[in-house]
């Protein structure tokens, strides 16, 4: 075949390839996760809305008018400082928060979530946390994507199921492609800026971070930091994940490797350090690095391990029980 | 056209990508000329910090004391309330429950604290310089970093009508204190072995401030009361 002949093979090949929606599974389950951490939020505050989100609580409207101000930013909570707008805003966010968590609508419910959330977390940016900003980067690029395309109403109502055009799908793709590259960037950045300090270097920055009073929540935390070799190993691996994360996520058994240390350091963070829905957000983004058909492969040899457990346990039951048990249900029912 | 679609969402990717990095990066010639389309493009949607705890991790422990100034009713004069740590109440709400609907409080106390004493070195008011030392004065004025002065004020203030729920109060003073974390090599001492450093600050105007929730739960009687304080 002649060199222009390849070439063009090639091409077909990118055009059919990104012309196909990829990781839809994985975004579905991502909107979840990041739907419920909002859902969570919004839940949580009700009962002290006015105090973190009024006017008369921490941030009063008129400094929340300067923050905006001087950060060139936009709130839906910045155009009326009437109380009944503020509650209105808040109330329509949870109703648009639960609309897209449910996958109803979700095209449209995808923009109105990151609006709301914005919008939200611009009325205090005191309270944010790193899984905060990861949460608006991601809803963001999430509005570019088939978000809903399983465990949603959508896809119950047969809403996803038609094929997108090519430009769509390929719009989507890039948004794909654009939360792993966010994702990388995160741990890349964490890394480099950890490798140029000296504590982080030495081996006893995790010391130093669960000794301060806000993050030393464990009665266990001191085991972290008694031993030096136990300080250093679980400092300086800190660093080697956040590292290699951007380079094993391409290969199909590294991932998962990855993914389960993910999830073991994000939840150590959330238990120790009290970081819960900044660790919540961490380890449900992690499912982005995934392939639909990796996941549903998952998903179908949990299914054989559950159906093998439930056939050995049902098989060990005594066998006089196993019998009463069935000898009693017509009984029942009659 | 779908061709054209694909060239500029890849390319659109690239600069985007590459802007953030940019601004994500530490201070660089190249960074220093292209600050302006940084700050233009970048922030605030797509403002981000991924630093966490680095290069350099907390070295310090911060906590906030306050306490209210009100008339008493009996004797009809000034007085002043008891100095109350409002960063451990948060701080023990969390460890009793990391799902605590008091987490969002705790944090934003917590950033406003690290502000704060981040900002103290940059104000001439906020210290005062001999032998090449760096002192803090007797009191710091109110008005110094106002936007973390609020949050810090107004949780001192949910805290105080929590506390003393009989008594309005006209004033509120607020103490930062300042504990340098041992060294690791003297990981085995406890924090409170050294002296803190405290910024004391003027007192100011109190105004009053809704409940956070579920505070009810916790008990006021039975917080801790800094150890150096007591006769």
């Amino acid at each position: 075949m002649s060199g222009s002949g390849r070439l063009r093979d090639w091409l077909g090949e990118v055009r059919r390839l990104a012309s196909v929606e990829h990781r839809t599974i994985a975004l579905s389950v991502l909107r979840i996760f990041v739907g419920l951490t909002l859902l969570i939020y919004y839940s949580q505050h009700i009962l002290q809305r006015e105090y973190l989100w009024g006017n008369a609580g921490l941030v009063p409207f008129s400094r929340f008018q300067q923050l905006m101000h001087f950060r060139h930013s936009f709130s839906l909570y910045l155009l009326s400082s009437s109380f009944l707008y503020q509650t209105a805003v808040f109330y329509v966010g949870l109703v648009v928060t639960l609309a897209f968590t449910l996958g109803y609508r979700s095209r449209v419910s995808s923009v109105l979530f990151y609006v709301f959330t914005w919008s939200l977390f611009q009325r205090n940016v005191f309270l944010l946390t790193g899984g905060d900003n990861l949460l608006y980067l991601v809803a963001f690029l999430l509005m570019f994507t088939d978000c809903g395309a399983h465990f949603s109403i959508d896809a119950i109502a047969g809403r996803s199921r038609t094929q997108p055009g090519p430009f769509v799908a390929m719009v989507h793709n890039y948004a794909v492609l654009a939360i792993i590259l966010q994702l990388s960037l995160v741990y890349l950045t964490s890394a480099f800026y950890k490798l140029q300090g000296d504590l982080w270097q030495n081996g006893t920055a995790l010391y130093y971070v669960l000794r301060t009073s806000e993050f030393n929540l464990s009665p266990f935390a001191h085991h972290f930091y008694d031993k030096e070799t136990v300080a250093s190993l679980l400092t300086w691996g800190t660093v080697i994940f956040e590292i290699s994360w951007s380079f094993l996520i391409w290969n199909r058994r590294t991932k998962v490797f990855v993914a389960l240390s993910a999830v073991l350091l994000h939840s150590m963070i959330g238990y120790f350090m009290g970081l819960v829905w900044f660790s919540f957000v961490f380890i449900g983004a992690q499912v982005i690095i995934f392939k639909d058909s990796e996941l549903m492969g998952y998903a179908a040899r949990v299914r054989e391990v559950a159906d093998a457990a439930r056939s050995s346990i049902i098989a060990r039951m005594p066998r006089g029980k196993a019998l009463r048990t069935i000898s009693q249900t017509p009984a029942r029912l009659s | 056209m779908w061709w054209l679609g694909f060239a500029a969402c890849g390319l659109g990717l690239i600069v985007h990508f590459s802007l953030i990095q940019l601004s994500n990066m530490p201070m660089s010639p190249l960074k220093h000329r292209m600050k302006a389309l940084l700050d233009s493009y970048v922030n605030p949607y797509f403002s981000q910090r991924w630093n966490f705890f680095a290069p350099t991790p907390p070295t310090f422990d911060l906590v906030l004391l306050a306490r209210g100034r009100y008339l008493d009713p009996n004797t009809a004069e000034i007085a002043d309330s008891d100095w109350v740590d409002v960063s451990d109440a948060l701080i023990d709400a969390l460890r009793k429950n990391r799902l605590t609907p008091l987490f969002h409080a705790e944090i934003s106390l917590s950033n406003a604290l690290v502000h704060f004493a981040n900002n103290l070195s940059k104000d001439p008011r906020t210290f005062t310089e001999k032998d090449g030392k760096k002192y803090l004065p007797a009191e710091i004025p109110a008005d110094v970093d106002p936007a973390d002065m609020t949050v810090m004020r107004r949780t001192a203030m949910a805290d105080l009508e929590i506390t003393y729920p009989n008594i309005t109060f006209e004033s509120v003073q607020l103490e930062v204190m300042i504990y340098i974390l041992p060294r690791f090599a003297e990981r085995h001492k406890e924090l409170a072995e050294d002296l803190p450093t405290v910024a004391l600050v003027a007192w100011q105007p109190a105004e009053w401030v809704p409940p956070y929730c579920c505070y009810s739960r916790l008990n006021p009687s039975h917080r801790r009361r800094p150890l150096w304080r007591e006769p």
